[in-house]
């Protein structure tokens, strides 16, 4: 037996994986009867069913015809979504214009057709025309610059 | 007559000022997000979804709508004019609209791919006009059992009619409706699934949810697998000649036949719809060989079926509250943010809201038509927008748009982590589509399946005893019994390769 479908075979594991946590971690809720149901009931079933199909997956995996190989991408994802992240953490502390460029310049190392130079234009552009449309214009309640920053 | 009324009604609804301004903006928001690759609909929509909160229900959801179908013009201008598809469901509109491209026959490609959909859409908005009405007066005769075995009905079909593994599909429905769960129980009132996060008591938030399957995913996707420009085609003359049009009439017609109908179905809409026409017109032609090489029926077909198709797919989501694709779950999302119930309750409590809305569509389409094919010169400017500096300013969007939900960092880590997630399952080949209408449907579907379980006793049997739920549920499994037979399997394939 080889393993021709990784795919197959991590999509099935990462199923079963979350399937069998979810029957555990509904261990502690009530389950009910079919008459009345309780908060236990529908995640249980669903964590079975979803186990169930992640195991035929795995299986499958063997079976299959052998997939091509596909190069990884985890650097362009890691940039972006770590970017994304950095906003969320700086927007309270630091403030809209500095989370705005933390998280573009983090994400502008995912792309090798964004300078340094250009990337710091881009984001101060961005940084500038967010201010003035989201929170001048339309009067959201962001913070421009953030508690930490205010003293 | 009733349905004459109604339109009346509709009419009077939107054109007033406001609604037909959010239209315009709706209508020039959607064609702008539909020539520029690596931006869609449904990420879109997301984005505006928080500004939205201080409007009138109608006014923005004429908007959201406006940019659904807008989204459908934008994406065949620049697929006929630089190969470049915008939007997935305008992919075929590009084989043959840009062979007519470079021919020099660019405007009357666009000119009858604008007639075609503008047909489409008026054809399309009768039939929601006449249907809707009927829809719901069966939908009010439901209960619980029938609202079940529909939304189970809905979301099999929405993975059988896309491509890919239905093993792998089923299983993201299943993770779909399990996170669906995280929140408090409203039953019992028990926390599931929070992890001790207060923030995640109301569940998952549906928008930050999108942003971080749909928005950040595509971002990734477009920076790993950069696409490749094709220099424009100047637009010359615009009036199609008089072979052009009897050529086009039939495929027209068709087109918004077949987009009509699969519209209505769960996982249709406008993709699926522009496929089928495609691969229809090609093999009722008496000369399949010109398909490639600048047919007229190519561009005629598809572009009118996939405009048709988003117009109906407002039907089961504006009559049962069910969602056939994702741009329709976000505009449940839309109305339940301003406290309406999507269902068949709509049409009869807020008939202005309802038939407002149908009735903008129609003069949506009709703007687009006025609008665009004056303005390609400017769309196609566009798209000189390079993506490095495209996609900072959607990242930015996004990231003040998921604060703004309930000014919390809270949801833009529920976005990240759904990005992850998103990631992780596109790399898997698992299609996140029906993960999304899962878990959106998911509370729904746990309080109708509790809710007629309690009113039959306890007996499970009430699904198949209940005739229009047991016809329901026949249709589903006979959905998964086609799906896995190989002849079907194989016609389903080459349907979307073509």
């Amino acid at each position: 037996m080889t393993l021709n479908s990784p795919k197959y075979f991590l999509s099935g594991l990462f199923f079963m994986l979350v399937g069998v946590g979810a029957v555990l971690m509904s261990m502690h809720l009530e389950f009910g009867t079919l008459r009345a149901i309780g908060p236990g009931f529908f995640p249980t079933v669903l964590g079975v069913i979803l186990a169930v199909l992640g195991a035929i997956l795995v299986f499958r995996a063997f079976v299959v015809d052998p997939e091509p190989y596909v190069s990884s991408d985890l650097k362009v994802a890691a940039l972006v979504l770590g970017g994304s992240a950095l906003f969320g953490i700086l927007i309270r502390p630091a403030g809209l214009v500095i989370a705005i460029v933390a998280m573009i310049l983090t994400a502008a190392l995912a792309t090798k057709e964004l300078s340094f130079r250009e990337a710091v234009l881009v984001a101060a552009g961005l940084a500038i025309g967010s201010v003035l449309v989201f929170v001048y214009a339309l009067g959201l309640p962001i913070p421009v610059f953030g508690s930490l920053l205010r003293g | 007559m009733d349905l004459l009324s109604n339109l009346a009604l509709g009419l009077a609804e939107s054109i007033t000022l406001t609604n037909l301004f959010f239209c315009l903006v709706g209508c020039i928001l959607g064609t702008l997000v539909g020539v520029l690759p690596g931006l869609g609909p449904s990420a879109t929509i997301a984005m505006l979804l928080p500004i939205t909160y201080g409007m009138d229900p109608t006014a923005s959801l004429i908007m959201l709508s406006g940019i659904y179908y807008g989204a459908q013009y934008g994406g065949s201008t620049t697929a006929i004019l630089v190969n470049l598809p915008g939007e997935a469901s305008s992919v075929v509109t590009a084989i043959d609209g840009y062979e007519m491209a470079r021919k020099g026959q660019a405007g009357q490609a666009l000119a009858i791919a604008a007639i075609g959909s503008f047909v489409a859409g008026t054809i399309a908005t009768l039939l929601i006009a006449m249907f809707a009405p009927l829809l719901t007066t069966v939908a009010l005769r439901f209960s619980a059992v029938e609202y079940f075995s529909l939304m189970i009905l809905g979301l099999v079909m929405s993975v059988v009619l896309a491509h890919g593994s239905l093993l792998k599909a089923l299983a993201m429905i299943a993770l779909g409706l399990l996170v669906g769960v995280v929140g408090t129980d409203i039953n019992s009132g028990a926390n599931r699934f929070t992890f001790g996060f207060i923030e995640l008591s109301d569940g998952v938030d549906i928008v930050a949810a999108a942003m971080g399957i749909f928005g950040l995913a595509e971002i990734i996707d477009n920076l790993v697998s950069p696409e490749g420009r094709t220099r424009s085609a100047s637009v010359k003359n615009l009036m199609p000649s008089r072979e052009q049009f009897r050529a086009s009439v039939g495929p027209i017609l068709r087109g918004t036949g077949l987009g009509s109908i699969l519209g209505i179905l769960p996982g249709g809409g406008a993709l699926l719809s522009s496929f089928a026409s495609y691969a229809l017109e090609k093999r009722i032609s008496r000369s399949p060989e010109r398909f490639g090489h600048g047919a007229i029926e190519g561009v005629a077909g598809p572009e009118s079926a996939n405009n048709a198709g988003s117009q109906t797919s407002f039907i089961p989501m504006l009559t049962l509250g069910i969602p056939s694709n994702v741009v329709m779950a976000l505009m449940i999302g839309a109305m339940i943010i301003h406290g309406i119930q999507p269902g068949p309750a709509v049409i009869r409590d807020q008939p202005n809201l309802f038939w407002g809305l149908i009735v903008s569509m129609w003069i949506g389409n009709f703007m687009l038509v006025v609008l665009n094919l004056p303005l390609v010169g400017i769309w196609v400017r566009l798209l000189s927008i390079p993506y490095k500096v495209l996609f900072p300013a959607v990242m930015v969007f996004t990231a003040i748009g998921v604060f703004s939900l309930n000014n919390s960092s809270f949801d833009i880590y529920v976005m990240v982590a759904f990005g992850v997630l998103g990631y992780f399952l596109r790399r898997m080949d698992c299609e996140p589509a029906p993960f999304f209408l899962a878990l959106v449907l998911s509370p729904m579907i746990e309080q109708y399946f509790s809710r007629a379980l309690m009113q039959s006793r306890g007996d499970l049997s009430v699904f198949v005893t209940r005739p229009i739920s047991a016809v329901l549920l026949t249709a589903t499994a006979l959905a998964i019994v086609a799906a896995t037979l190989p002849f079907l399997r194989k016609t389903r394939e080459e349907a979307l390769k073509e």
